[in-house]
């Protein structure tokens, strides 16, 4: 843990530095001590654009915590949160606290940013989502439909 | 070396025990204008790293270090400390998997 205390703590007094990856490391802390530090950091570093704490045992509240600071942020636009203890509602809850975009509307895509492949995949896409199969009449005809005949 | 050299990337290397002579030749060698060291997963012993850290610290133009896969002793994060806190032209440090 005096390992993380003197990365953490170096980035509090730093000036500077642009791009931060601590990404599968620990920032565990039973007393929330670089969870706080984190986020001083985001809050009050003048230039630090991307941080990426992916995969460090942040606890639910640490993560909600570190987010909510992004609010207060002067230079970061690139906060990565991925793989620490917060599930898919729990994002739904931070994204709101925070009012970010969401910039995918099929969250697995995220994860792949060549998942459209072409304009005719993005047709797809916007084809499912207009609700078309939310009619029950349309349901009804494709359910009766012989595909096997035809 | 070229002094003009600005950027080393030794990636997925072995460096440590046996290999432990070609990090010390990196060492000696790297140029005082250097700016972007990348040593992704080049494994390395403690001792090397600290000499390694030692040396980079007194490099005037370094702007990115990438030590990502590296495990890092404390007193290897010590010198990262000092790095930040003396460096200010310091732009992109990536520690990622570095065990710590």
């Amino acid at each position: 843990m005096q390992a993380t205390r003197s990365i953490i703590w170096g980035i509090n007094k730093n000036y500077g530095l642009v791009y931060f990856n601590f990404h599968s490391n620990m920032l565990l802390s039973k007393h929330y001590e670089y969870s706080i530090l984190m986020a001083k950091i985001i809050t009050r570093h003048q230039s630090i654009m991307h941080i990426d704490i992916s995969s460090t045992g942040l606890k639910k509240e640490e993560v909600l915590f570190i987010g909510m600071s992004l609010k207060n942020s002067k230079s970061v636009v690139a906060l990565h949160l991925s793989l620490n203890a917060l599930d898919y509602y729990e994002r739904i809850f931070l994204r709101t606290l925070v009012d970010a975009n969401v910039a995918y509307h099929f969250r697995n895509m995220a994860a792949d940013p060549r998942a459209i492949r072409s304009q005719k995949e993005r047709f797809q896409i916007n084809e499912l989502k207009n609700h078309d199969f939310d009619d029950v009449n349309l349901q009804d005809f494709v359910e009766k439909w012989n595909f096997i005949d035809k | 070396m070229n002094p003009n050299v600005e950027s080393i990337h030794i990636l997925n290397n072995q460096m440590g025990g046996n290999f432990a002579d070609t990090f010390r030749v990196l060492l000696q060698q790297i140029p005082d204008r250097i700016v972007n060291v990348n040593i992704t997963n080049s494994v390395s012993t403690p001792d090397d790293m600290d000499s390694f850290l030692f040396r980079i610290e007194h490099v005037a133009a370094l702007r990115e270090i990438n030590l990502s896969g590296i495990p890092l002793s404390n007193h290897a994060c010590k010198s990262i400390q000092d790095l930040l806190i003396n460096k200010d032209h310091l732009k992109d440090l990536d520690i990622s998997n570095c065990k710590i």
